[in-house]
């Protein structure tokens, strides 16, 4: 399939986005909410550009994506701490959204919304790590790798984040 | 270590157990969560929530997570498709000689053509030094190096037309050769020539021809007779064999 849309088959990369997209969507409304489509669609821009040189089996290609992802979601940051924006947090509590509790919402539809929400619950390292192992099918090594630790590190994050995670839905009464 | 006596609170109490590089249970369905495996059936029923979890992050995807693939599929046919469309029509065409060999070894494969066709003709042309003519005339038959050579240097522009109606005489000592049937020689051969002129010691390479009817004999340099005169042209009169070079002797 990757061979094929990198030889300009439209209909192998339609596939490839099929089956890439969601996954990497989800990834970024963890660790970009707010702008995980842009960021998603400036991702496959670079993806696209890049995709004829690219040399590799699909699962190294899908590391490559999510890898690109994950630059772009830091570049994006850089600039908007150049911009200086105001921080969210800075806003006063009367404009603050008013968002339900993310335990309390996965108590009512364990849905993949509310697993999104559940898993930015967690700290960014082990949610990362979770959405990489889970939602990206990438290894720990891969995993490893995109994120600039060592194998040893990202096991133990994966299951930390898994116990934290049985911690909030133990919290909020979810016993199946 | 301790005697009698020691209060317990100097004991020192480790927190982990003996064997902490072992993997728990809880550690193992962990790893087979992670890994996508599902949950173990012996996992404990903490661990049932984070695995509907985990299904609900790998669930099908919903309309808003498939709405970038028309801008996707725009920038694919524009930087990919028509590149790939480029790439083949360009592979469909004929490859060069060039382009296949490279440049450098197709320079240098015109440097050698044009030194062994240099030195060919140097050597058709009697103009190499002596060793390197007669090489060239053991290998590819070229006039072979000898008084001829002098001979020829000396009558150059004193030597008349070769036929009273050609305007472009042959240099002697070319008439026979295997370059010559193409250059001015084949011109001035004589046309009343009903068989190979007697004039071509160059093509008799170890193989003695008997005179005889039909036959004509092998000449040496020494037994050019050229140009020839008018009244001598014809089948028997057209090269003799005996006599020398005219302005020579």
């Amino acid at each position: 399939m990757l061979a094929a849309a990198q030889d300009g088959s439209e209909a192998a990369f339609t596939r490839l986005w099929l089956d890439a997209n969601p996954a990497l969507v989800r990834y970024l409304r963890v660790i970009a909410p707010g702008s995980a489509e842009d960021v998603a669609s400036d991702t496959w821009v670079q993806v696209v550009r890049g995709l004829r040189r690219f040399s590799g089996d699909e699962a190294a290609w899908r590391a490559w994506l999510f890898t690109t992802a994950r630059r772009r979601v830091i570049d994006a940051s850089r600039r908007r701490s150049r911009r200086r924006e105001e921080p969210l947090h800075d806003a006063p509590p009367e404009v603050m959204p008013v968002t339900a509790d993310a335990a309390d919402e996965a108590l009512e539809r364990l849905g993949t919304q509310s697993a999104i929400a559940l898993l930015s619950e967690l700290p960014r390292l082990q949610a990362e790590v979770i959405l990489l192992r889970v939602v990206a099918g990438l290894d720990t090594n891969a995993v490893a790798r995109l994120l600039g630790r060592n194998p040893g590190a990202v096991r133990v994050a994966g299951h930390r984040g898994l116990r934290r995670l049985a911690q909030i839905l133990s919290q909020a009464g979810v016993t199946l | 270590m301790t005697g009698g006596g020691v209060s317990g609170s100097d004991m020192p109490s480790f927190p982990w157990t003996a064997r902490q590089d072992a993997s728990s249970p809880e550690d193992t369905s962990l790893a087979a969560l992670l890994a996508g495996r599902g949950l173990p059936a012996d996992a404990g029923a903490e661990l049932r929530p984070v695995a509907d979890v985990l299904a609900s992050l790998t669930a099908r995807p919903g309309s808003g997570e498939l709405a970038g693939l028309t801008a996707a599929q725009a920038e694919f046919r524009r930087r990919v498709a028509v590149s790939a469309q480029v790439r083949r029509s360009r592979d469909r065409r004929p490859a060069g000689l060039v382009s296949r060999l490279g440049v450098k070894v197709s320079a240098v494969a015109a440097v050698v053509v044009m030194g062994f066709g240099g030195a060919a003709a140097a050597a058709y042309a009697n103009a190499l030094p002596a060793s390197w003519q007669q090489f060239a005339h053991r290998t590819i038959g070229a006039p072979a190096s000898g008084p001829g050579r002098e001979a020829r240097a000396t009558t150059g522009a004193a030597r008349p037309a070769a036929h009273p109606s050609s305007s472009n005489p042959a240099p002697a000592g070319r008439s026979g050769g295997s370059l010559a049937r193409y250059g001015p020689a084949h011109h001035t051969r004589p046309a009343l020539h009903a068989k190979p002129p007697a004039t071509r010691p160059f093509v008799v390479r170890g193989r003695p021809a008997a005179p005889g009817p039909g036959r004509w004999k092998p000449l040496s340099l020494g037994t050019l007779r050229w140009p020839v005169q008018p009244e001598q042209t014809g089948p028997d009169t057209g090269m003799s064999n005996a006599g020398s070079i005219r302005g020579v002797s």
